[in-house]
């Protein structure tokens, strides 16, 4: 296998990074296998019900409104097997983390670095898969304290401050606009090493968590403003493609036949474009590393490997130059 | 009391005995309700003067109050509302039954934010009685309760006399809290000063004797008074907005501050509002021009009159907006027009020259969705939802026309709120149901009319409401004596509302709105109960509505027809020997097979396939109350029938060339009562025998709906993790 290091921006990285079309069918399968495990536990009960009676008449002829007395009947009548199937997405979604953990190994190693194979991808990912959960069990606390603490105490402060402010002042809405936007920040910010401190693995194969946590900070270092850039690009078009596949989901009334074949490739469009949008984030992140990982590592004092791993045997590599 | 001689005090007493019941019972019911003089058998009559004292959030007041006794009793005691003690601490009936929350809001949460009211001098015709008054506890409540105060008379009222009684009180009003409060210079005083109680004579509301009805503020209770005059000057510094019930005819400034005075008859209530910062709009109804159009013609048609009898009278609306709200003006103002219509030309036209509408601060809407006699707050109105997309959210049409329908269902039809709230709460509620349905369309609760047409119609709600709770009690119950607060709002609201779409789709619009319009034209002023509604009703409609009564409204009966089983089977083909016309034949399979004479087999006719679909309808409830039935075949064949009067189930075997496709009973939804839907229907079969239904597309679009917004929710995840 032949790995080259291309030249790039980061945004342009992330994009090219979308030529891994196999990425990208990866990820959208194991989101589909995900969803449909949690769809299990209803679609017994749709069978049932909606070719049974004519609740399912109701539903598809009024959408997208469910002809509420009939939604309302059934979800009181069927409140255990939704509630299964809530419960069913939420184990399903805390599973798709862990498989994402799992997925990041792989991807920090081989994208924007030319062709390569399952087998290319899933060594690394099975090889730093526990420093990846390390690196979640660090986030996650972060998270709760940093964030979760940001705006317990800015809403309680809030509180306090405007407790006699008329509700339309100016300095309330700054106030929760200031809120929102630092919190939102600070997550980017939290997220950015998180996702950093994965990578590391990228550039020292052997570099434990909290190592990775210190090289991502120093990475970032003078340039988180580009960073969190970044982050919000990639961020906000993630969630602009949910929210409009998902409105575009709901709002298609979907009666006949064809219009039911067309919501389904919808729902696939969206999901594999969210996909893509995860890649190309990854894309971006590791592009913009790539010119800061070694001066990041000597300042570590960690062990210097080369911008690219040690070759396995039969490989070779070029470099070429800018 | 009276210092004249006795003798010249029961001529007295036995002359405004016949004035009262002249006016009760011959002025004409037109006139009753057009007149600008009061119509009202005129029971009480305040004079108060009260200043705000707007930094400790206090009231000073002077109050006269001319109690008649409308009944044929000598009275020796007065009976009080202080409500305001409802929120004195943490011990009150109200606090303990509501465990210190309501309408969002919790009491107490600093010192300064509890409310009480002090009786500092009570005089009878002169004579002190503060001292001998005492706090006590109707209704068997918590001892600490000072919510009604007993006033023992030196004298008794006589029968139909009257007692004059100077009240000097002071206030403090508490943080928006149940209605009423402060929060900062916003203020919304309800429920504010010495209000006396009704003394119900024996016969009215079904009582065997005469007495007091006077019980304490529960959490769950609201209001109930006599109607009469009020006469109210209140003194503010001059930077308030003053807004209040009735018609403000004087308004004097000195030293800093002003002096606004409110008058209105025919009122059981007065609440105010001041606030320095609200912008202050005054619009008025034109019945020339804010009618929508058809309306008229609508009601005239349901209630068989001619449109020149359905004429409405012009009013002066004053709008008092929070600054931060002025996006929502405009909704307040149509909303406010459209109700003024609908009200008047279905049940009689509103009869007071003002409404004032009030907006509260989003900080205080514990006191808005409120109403008082030609005064009701408002609310939803937040600047969030007065923005795209949540402008389409219809929360402050639907407060305000919820509110100012309250002022026909306890404004003017003075039902006892504290026993039977749903005469006022769940009439209300209905009215507004269709007042909304006539205004915005059918699907215009809550979430309306988003992109796409996600709704919920207002029948929908009700119903879900209704299914969502624990049925443990019936419609009529006193307020505080439902199982909790949940069984209180099923109970007051949506079971209302469905009762009467129950009882309208059984009695026909026409005769419906007949009966409503006459129910209230005739209690309007006066104090009604369950029975009088369905006297009303009965009457008019010509049935006898016992059933609806014993086990909607007092009872908890249930109705839940359903459709048991469903099957459709080829009929079995006739096999063995039979004698026909032609002569004797045997059939195999149906066919011909042999011959008993010299006929052949071309002779014989051909048989067609027959069908026998068997349909079991059952009603699972303990309602018997009938319901249609409809039977739908493939060929298209559609077969409608209703259960017969009274019975439990019903099996229907029909012989026919096509297989039965689906059945259904009550398909078109004319049981607002039913329980449940899902079981209202059977397909039966799948592929030709589901013909025309849709059940499998929308197995598959909602199986594949809910595995791609659980794919979407791992995606979030990813996103965040």
């Amino acid at each position: 296998m032949t790995m080259t290091i291309e030249p790039r921006g980061s945004v342009a990285s992330g994009f090219r990074a979308l030529r891994h079309g196999k990425l990208i069918l990866l990820l959208l399968l194991t989101t589909l296998a995900l969803g449909w495990i949690a769809a299990m536990p209803l679609a017994a009960v749709f069978q049932t019900d909606f070719t049974g009676t004519l609740v399912g008449d109701h539903f598809v002829r009024n959408a997208p409104s469910l002809a509420p007395t009939d939604f309302v009947d059934f979800y009181e009548k069927k409140a255990d097997a939704i509630h299964g199937a809530r419960r069913t997405a939420s184990a399903a979604g805390v599973l798709g983390v862990l498989i994402q953990v799992f997925f990041a190994g792989g991807i920090v190693v081989v994208l924007g670095r030319g062709p390569f194979s399952f087998g290319d991808f899933f060594e690394p990912a099975r090889r730093n898969l526990w420093h990846n959960v390390k690196c979640l069990l660090l986030f996650l606390p972060a998270l709760a304290v940093f964030v979760g603490g940001w705006f317990g105490g800015a809403l309680a402060a809030s509180h306090k401050l405007f407790e006699d402010a008329p509700p339309e002042a100016a300095s309330r809405s700054v106030a929760w606009w200031a809120t929102l936007l630092i919190g939102l920040l600070l997550f980017g910010a939290l997220s950015l090493v998180y996702d950093f401190a994965r990578a590391a693995r990228r550039y020292a194969p052997a570099i434990g968590a909290f190592r990775a946590v210190r090289f991502a900070w120093r990475v970032l270092g003078g340039a988180w403003l580009r960073a969190l850039a970044l982050f919000g690009f990639w961020f906000v078009l993630g969630a602009l493609v949910v929210g409009l596949g998902v409105g575009a989901v709901w709002l298609l009334p979907a009666v006949s036949p064809p219009a039911i074949a067309l919501l389904v490739v919808l729902q696939l469009a969206a999901l594999a474009l969210r996909s893509a949008v995860r890649v190309g984030a990854w894309g971006s992140y590791l592009a913009f590393l790539d010119s800061r990982a070694g001066s990041a590592l000597a300042a570590l004092d960690a062990r210097r490997t080369v911008a690219i791993p040690a070759p396995e045997p039969g490989l070779t590599f070029s470099r070429s130059t800018p | 009391m009276s210092r004249t001689p006795a003798l010249k005090r029961w001529l007295l007493a036995g002359l405004g005995a016949a004035v009262l019941g002249a006016r009760l019972y011959a002025a004409p019911l037109a006139a009753r309700l057009y007149a600008a003089t009061p119509v009202s058998p005129p029971v009480i009559d305040y004079t108060i003067a009260v200043s705000l004292n707007p930094a400790d959030k206090t009231l000073d007041g002077q109050e006269t109050l001319i109690w008649r006794n409308p009944s044929g009793d000598a009275v020796p005691e007065l009976r009080f509302h202080l409500y305001l003690n409802a929120f004195k601490n943490s011990r009150t009936t109200f606090q303990r039954e509501s465990g210190g929350v309501s309408r969002g809001d919790e009491a107490g949460t600093k010192p300064g934010d509890w409310g009480w009211i002090d009786v500092s001098s009570l005089q009878a015709d002169g004579v002190e009685l503060s001292k001998k008054s005492r706090f006590v506890q109707p209704d068997g409540n918590d001892s600490d309760d000072q919510t009604v105060l007993a006033v023992p008379l030196p004298t008794p009222v006589p029968p139909h006399g009257s007692v004059t009684l100077r009240i000097a009180f002071h206030a403090k009003l508490p943080k928006v809290f149940a209605r009423t409060g402060f929060v900062r210079d916003f203020f919304l005083v309800g429920q504010w000063f010495p209000k006396i109680g009704v003394y119900e004579p024996a016969g009215m509301r079904e009582r065997k004797t005469g007495g007091w009805n006077c019980h304490a503020f529960h959490a769950l209770s609201e209001f109930y008074a006599d109607f009469g005059r009020f006469d109210v000057a209140i003194t503010v510094p001059d930077r308030f907005v003053v807004g209040a019930t009735g018609k403000r005819i004087s308004e004097t400034k000195s030293a800093g501050k002003t002096t606004y005075r409110y008058v209105q008859d025919d009122v059981h209530d007065f609440a105010w509002t001041a606030d320095p910062r609200y912008l202050v709009t005054e619009f008025a109804f034109d019945p020339a021009r804010d009618v929508p159009q058809g309306w008229t013609a609508r009601a005239s048609r349901e209630l068989g009159m001619p449109e020149a009898e359905l004429a409405l009278k012009p009013v002066a609306v004053r709008l008092l907006l929070q600054p931060g709200h002025a996006r929502a003006r405009d909704r307040y103002v149509s909303s406010t027009r459209e109700s003024i219509a609908f009200f008047g030309l279905w049940f009689g036209a509103y009869p007071y020259e003002t409404l004032t509408v009030v907006d509260p601060p989003d900080d205080g809407e514990g006191a808005g969705g409120m109403e008082y006699p030609t005064f009701i707050t408002g609310g939803e109105a937040d600047s969030s939802l007065t923005r795209w997309p949540f402008d389409r959210v219809l929360g402050i049409e639907i407060v305000t026309v919820h509110e100012f329908g309250h002022q026909y269902w306890y404004g003017m039809v003075g039902s006892n709120e504290f026993e039977e709230p749903w005469l006022d709460e769940g009439i209300n509620d209905d009215s507004e149901r269709r007042a909304m349905a006539l205004a915005y369309g059918p699907r215009q609760r809550d979430v309306a009319a988003f992109p796409g047409g996600v709704g919920f119609d207002g029948m929908a709600f009700r119903h879900g409401w209704y299914r969502a709770t624990p049925n443990l009690d019936p419609i009529h119950r006193c307020a505080w004596c439902f199982a909790s607060t949940g069984t209180w709002g099923v109970n007051s609201y949506p079971k209302v509302g469905l009762f009467l779409a129950q009882l309208q789709n059984d009695l026909g619009v026409e005769t419906f709105a007949r009966a409503q319009r006459a129910y209230f034209q005739e209690w309007s002023f006066r104090h009604p109960s369950t029975s009088d509604f369905f006297r009303v009703f009965e009457r008019v409609s010509g049935r006898d509505l016992s059933t609806y009564r014993r086990n909607l409204v007092e009872g908890t009966a249930k109705l839940d027809w359903r459709v048991i089983s469903a099957r459709t089977r080829r009929e079995r083909p006739e096999e063995g020997v039979f004698d026909r016309p032609s002569g004797r034949v045997t059939l195999e399979d149906g066919e011909v097979v042999g011959f008993g004479s010299s006929k052949t087999k071309a002779d014989e006719p051909e048989r067609k396939k027959t069908y026998r679909s068997d349909v079991l309808v059952g009603n699972a409830g303990d309602w018997d109350h009938g319901a249609p039935v409809r039977l739908v075949f493939e060929d298209g064949r559609v077969i409608d029938r209703v259960t017969p009067a009274g019975a439990k189930w019903v099996r229907y075997r029909i012989r026919y060339g096509s297989r039965l496709a689906w059945a259904a009973v009550d398909p078109d939804r004319k049981n607002a009562w039913d329980w449940n839907r899902v079981n209202d229907s059977k397909v039966v079969g799948t592929g030709k025998g589901a013909a025309r239904t849709l059940g499998a597309r929308a197995a598959a679009k909602y199986t594949s709906l809910a595995a791609f917004f659980s794919g979407v929710w791992t995606q979030i995840l990813w996103a965040l993790a």
